[in-house]
């Protein structure tokens, strides 16, 4: 059973909601989620799994640009 | 203009691919954190001493590697670390900054500037912890590395890649030695590191001061974890400085570094080890307490011509508790060096500065790292100052000794004060020899011990005034013959008969 924690910029559609939980599901199998909110991610979703953090905020894409570009 | 159009569009395309960018970093979950430890779920796959960021400039290193947690010890914001943030593995161990760059620098363990100036402009960057050079990259220690100081280079002399111990009670003058030791290798091409462990904030200030006044910064790198830095960096301090002397070691450069001292530097891993729950020993030390002095200290060499003939010199400093040197930490790294200089409170109170025992001082390397001019010269003191010692016992006796032993007694006494020296004034090898030569052919019997030094100063100043020839002579050659003794001699004879 997979813990996993989902931070997004402003609080999930619906419809939104729908398709992370779908993609978990996927890929996790049996899993439980808790969503956190914080604004200065900008945008994007960041996922943790308790191995890994998939980071697709748009704050940290926006910084990757500014060290790389 | 056109540049930029050229930039706007640059930035056009790189927004348009933002949505296809994104990172996967390993990473965990911190469990608990209390007294600079950080208990972390997960990471699974991080490695001993790797650096683990925790958001906001915030480090720890992983020192407790288990199957589902990781103990990892912070290295800065303690306050500012709370159960439930993610902690993300960085892949590399704890490392720093080198080159030529650092040189006049202040830094603390990390290699981050503590004098206000920009971040050190790396050549390349080292691990902490390095494994020492093997037996085959070695090669004997046969070179001086001159301290200046009169007692150190005639009787417990250091060569290039030596480690010579500096031990002894509080306010003994262990600093002082390590600071004029700097201050000598001024134009000898030698870069210094000063590693400053668990010290007071100011008194590495005035250390530094010192260092400027005299000039010594600018081929000098101090490496700062004071007391009011967290147990992680003073624990890390000395491997950095060892880092930064190591590439200029490979660099086919001689480099010396000041451990000062190693006794906090114990203290600080004690502290760490007992926050990260490992098994205590004796004194509360854990048991690895040797291992963390032996690896450091084994990484001092002289490298073998092959690897371009560098060296690393270590100078620790160990400071004992009412000069016990019998105790752990100091048994421990008395057995790891190639020698000790002992400090004594009762010498020093009695005005003998450098306070130095010359009885229990050892050098492991000893005339093979002299020049051939003090080593000639230097034989017989060691002889002189044991009759010396044995003979003091019937000072007391006054009037009542035989003419043999008041002259044993006078010629100790002047031999004693000869080996006098003021702080901030390295000698140079041809005045050492020259002083070296008066001294143990006992030419100044009719100088009263006590004017000895200022005689000693009048010959020097005469000597480089009129047969300043024969001094440039003498340090050209690194050797002392029948020609500059007979020069000296005569030069004593005139400034006698003043």
């Amino acid at each position: 059973m997979t813990n996993i924690h989902v931070t997004v910029a402003r609080p999930l559609l619906d419809t939104d909601r729908v398709k992370v939980e779908a993609f978990l599901a996927k890929k996790y199998g049996e899993y439980t989620v808790v969503y956190h909110v914080d604004d200065s991610l900008l945008g994007g979703i960041v996922i943790f799994d308790g191995e890994k953090v998939y980071d697709g905020s748009l704050k940290s894409k926006l910084d990757a640009l500014k060290t790389n570009g | 203009m056109a540049d930029f159009h050229l930039i706007s569009q640059q930035l056009k395309e790189q927004l348009a691919a933002l949505p296809k960018t994104g990172s996967i970093q390993k990473a965990g979950r911190v469990k608990t954190v209390n007294d600079g430890v950080v208990l972390i779920e997960g990471l699974a796959d991080v490695v001993m001493g790797e650096l683990i960021y925790l958001g906001k400039d915030k480090y720890a290193l992983a020192l407790n590697l288990e199957e589902k947690q990781v103990g990892a010890i912070l290295l800065s914001g303690e306050n500012e670390v709370a159960a439930g943030d993610i902690a993300y593995a960085t892949h590399r161990v704890a490392s720093v900054p080198v080159g030529e760059d650092v040189l006049g620098r202040v830094i603390d363990p990390l290699g981050n500037p503590l004098d206000g100036g920009r971040n050190i402009r790396a050549k390349g960057y080292r691990n902490l912890e390095a494994p020492a050079p093997t037996i085959w990259q070695r090669t004997k220690v046969d070179s001086p590395l001159e301290t200046g100081i009169k007692a150190i280079d005639s009787i417990v002399p250091i060569g290039k890649g030596q480690r010579e111990l500096i031990i002894g009670d509080r306010q003994t003058g262990k600093t002082a030695l390590a600071v004029d030791a700097i201050i000598n290798q001024k134009g000898k091409n030698v870069v210094c590191v000063y590693v400053a462990i668990g010290q007071k904030i100011s008194t590495v200030r005035k250390l530094i001061d010192d260092l400027t006044a005299h000039d010594a910064m600018r081929y000098t790198v101090v490496v700062s974890a004071t007391a009011a830095e967290s147990a992680p960096l003073q624990y890390l301090a000395p491997y950095t400085g060892t880092a930064i002397a190591e590439d200029f070691m490979y660099r086919g450069k001689d480099a010396l570094i000041i451990y000062d001292d190693l006794s906090k530097h114990a203290v600080a891993y004690r502290t760490i080890s007992l926050l990260l729950r490992r098994p205590s020993g004796r004194e509360a030390y854990p048991g690895d307490i040797f291992y963390l002095h032996s690896r450091l200290l084994e990484r001092s060499a002289h490298l073998s011509p092959a690897l371009g003939g560098g060296s690393l010199t270590a100078l620790p400093i160990i400071e004992t508790l009412s000069g016990d040197i019998a105790a752990y930490v100091p048994t421990n790294v008395i057995s790891i060096t190639d020698g000790q200089i002992y400090l004594e409170s009762e010498l020093f109170h009695a005005g003998v500065r450098p306070a130095i025992n010359v009885g229990l001082s050892v050098s492991r390397v000893g005339s093979a790292a002299q020049t051939k001019a003090i080593k000639r010269l230097s034989g017989k003191i060691r002889l002189d100052l044991a009759h010396y010692r044995e003979m003091q016992l019937f000072a007391r006796f006054g009037a009542d000794l035989d003419a043999g032993t008041k002259a044993v007694l006078a010629r100790g006494e002047r031999l004693t004060e000869s080996l006098k020296q003021p702080r901030y004034q390295p000698v140079s090898m041809e005045d050492m020899a020259v002083e070296l030569f008066v001294m143990t052919n006992d030419l100044l019997r009719s100088v009263p011990a006590k004017e000895v030094p200022s005689f000693v100063g009048e010959l020097l100043t005469y000597m480089h005034q009129t047969q300043d020839a024969t001094m440039r002579k003498i340090r050209k050659a690194q050797d002392f013959d029948q020609e500059d003794e007979t020069v000296v001699r005569q030069a004593v004879e005139r400034l006698l008969n003043k």
